[in-house]
């Protein structure tokens, strides 16, 4: 496939998923830039799907911005354009409405592997396999991890649409 | 409506054709400035290179001159052969050292007060010495029974205890048990992958073996260097530094095109970079 052909095809699936992991435009921007360098420089072997390859250099690219932020706090002595922090700034079509800015809001409020597995498996609807092999997990893992995203993304919401608290009396 | 309709709702971000085109045109303008990946390599190696040979440069230490200051350096190499002469006038190459003891410099300072011309041939146990004078390189080979002037052919036996005092110092060994830092530090890291892997349950992701031409390479590389070393003479340390730098390079570059997880990745990387710095230090020690 053609790179342009690939980009039309991406863009919005890898911005999307990278928006939703940081939570900010500029910064969003900036890696998904970075992803489709990687695509356009990288190898490509039809080892795995297109879509799952792609995915997962934006996955990496993602985890990189966290350690780099996670490092340059603990580096003394910043310049001040480095001491800049991810500033949360919603979507203008996510503020639009009340229902889609909490879901969005309590979605940033899960820690990076829940959020992810939310993302791929709720938000995209991708299948158990296609997650497992983006983030190279078993599927036990996964399904765990997704039942624990999806309790605690119940617990900020304030409900329990899931009905995990019927389901743990019963089996007490 | 349920939490699973309404996530799935979020699937909806509307594409920003602004962000898009924008993103779009960095690509290509970097696409167009980018180095390609062997460029990117050949340009770190070649820094590595120059890095090291900077560190190699001869340091201004002072010698330890004999009095009229005309020998400059003595250079000596442990364990000569006969018809065979091994020591270079620096300490760049493998196994020859700098000699610093003022007794050395004053017996090759003024010969025939110890030693006389005469027949004989040398004995069994050999060092080859390299006398630089006035810029200007000789070459000796000293004995326990004589010394040989390789230069013009002469033989000198020995006529004071000065001669076998400084025969004792030159045919000492100063033993530099660095190289056993290398299996240990190969050990070491093999098994902290494995174990790594196993913790976090990475087996089958394994690295995949080394290609059978980068095998022959090195297999290569090493019967050359070890046959350079046997009939030819010692090492050139910057030749052998580079060699290393570039077999890390190598590994490390095959490696990465060929390996499916990240977390492998990011300790083969650990691991080839820890074994090449413990080569360049056995080198650079040797």
């Amino acid at each position: 496939m053609e790179f342009d052909e690939l980009y039309e095809r991406y863009f919005q699936r890898i911005y999307q998923f990278i928006y939703y992991m940081v939570s900010d435009p500029s910064l969003a921007e900036d890696l998904t830039q970075e992803t489709f360098l990687r695509v356009y420089k990288g190898q490509f072997r039809n080892d795995a799907a297109l879509g799952t390859y792609i995915r997962k250099i934006a996955r990496n690219i993602v985890y990189d911005s966290y350690r780099k932020k996670a490092l340059i706090k603990w580096l003394p002595f910043q310049k001040s354009h480095e001491e800049r922090e991810t500033h949360y700034v919603p979507h203008e079509w996510i503020i639009q409405s009340e229902d889609r800015r909490l879901l969005y809001e309590a979605i940033q409020l899960l820690k990076p592997a829940y959020r992810e597995v939310v993302i791929y498996r709720k938000i995209e609807e991708l299948t158990l396999a296609e997650t497992c092999e983006i983030l190279g997990w078993s599927t036990v893992k996964v399904a765990n991890t997704q039942r624990n995203a999806l309790k605690a993304l119940e617990k900020i919401l304030g409900g329990d649409e899931f009905g995990f608290a019927q389901s743990t009396k019963e089996t007490q | 409506m349920d939490l699973h309709n309404r996530l799935k709702k979020l699937n909806n971000l509307p594409e920003d054709q602004a962000v898009k085109s924008r993103v779009y045109e960095r690509i290509q303008h970097k696409k167009k400035k980018g180095l390609t990946i062997w460029k990117e390599g050949v340009l770190l190696l070649t820094m590595a290179v120059i890095a090291l040979f900077l560190i190699l440069l001869p340091q201004n230490s002072p010698l330890p001159q004999s009095a009229n200051q005309s020998i400059q350096t003595i250079y000596k190499y442990f364990g000569g052969e006969e018809g065979k002469f091994f020591a270079r006038g620096s300490d760049l190459y493998t196994s020859v050292e700098r000699v610093n003891d003022r007794k050395i410099y004053n017996f090759f300072q003024d010969l025939t007060h110890y030693v006389e011309e005469g027949d004989g041939r040398l004995g069994n146990y050999i060092t080859d010495v390299v006398v630089v004078r006035d810029n200007q390189e000789e070459h000796y080979q000293i004995s326990d029974t004589g010394m040989l002037n390789i230069d013009s052919g002469q033989f000198f036996v020995g006529t004071s205890d000065m001669y076998e005092e400084v025969f004792q110092l030159l045919y000492s060994v100063n033993t530099k048990p660095w190289f056993l830092i290398l299996p240990l530090v190969v050990i070491i890291v093999n098994l902290f992958s494995a174990s790594y892997y196993k913790r976090r349950k990475l087996d089958n992701y394994k690295p995949p073996k080394p290609k059978w031409w980068l095998l022959l390479l090195f297999l290569s590389v090493t019967f050359g260097i070890f046959a350079w070393a046997t009939w030819v003479g010692p090492l050139y340390k910057p030749l052998m530094l580079m060699l290393a730098v570039f077999y890390g390079v190598i590994i490390w570059y095959n490696l990465k095109r060929d390996i499916q997880h990240y977390a492998i990745y990011k300790v083969e990387t650990i691991k080839i970079s820890i074994v090449t710095v413990a080569l360049v230090f056995v080198i650079m020690n040797y």
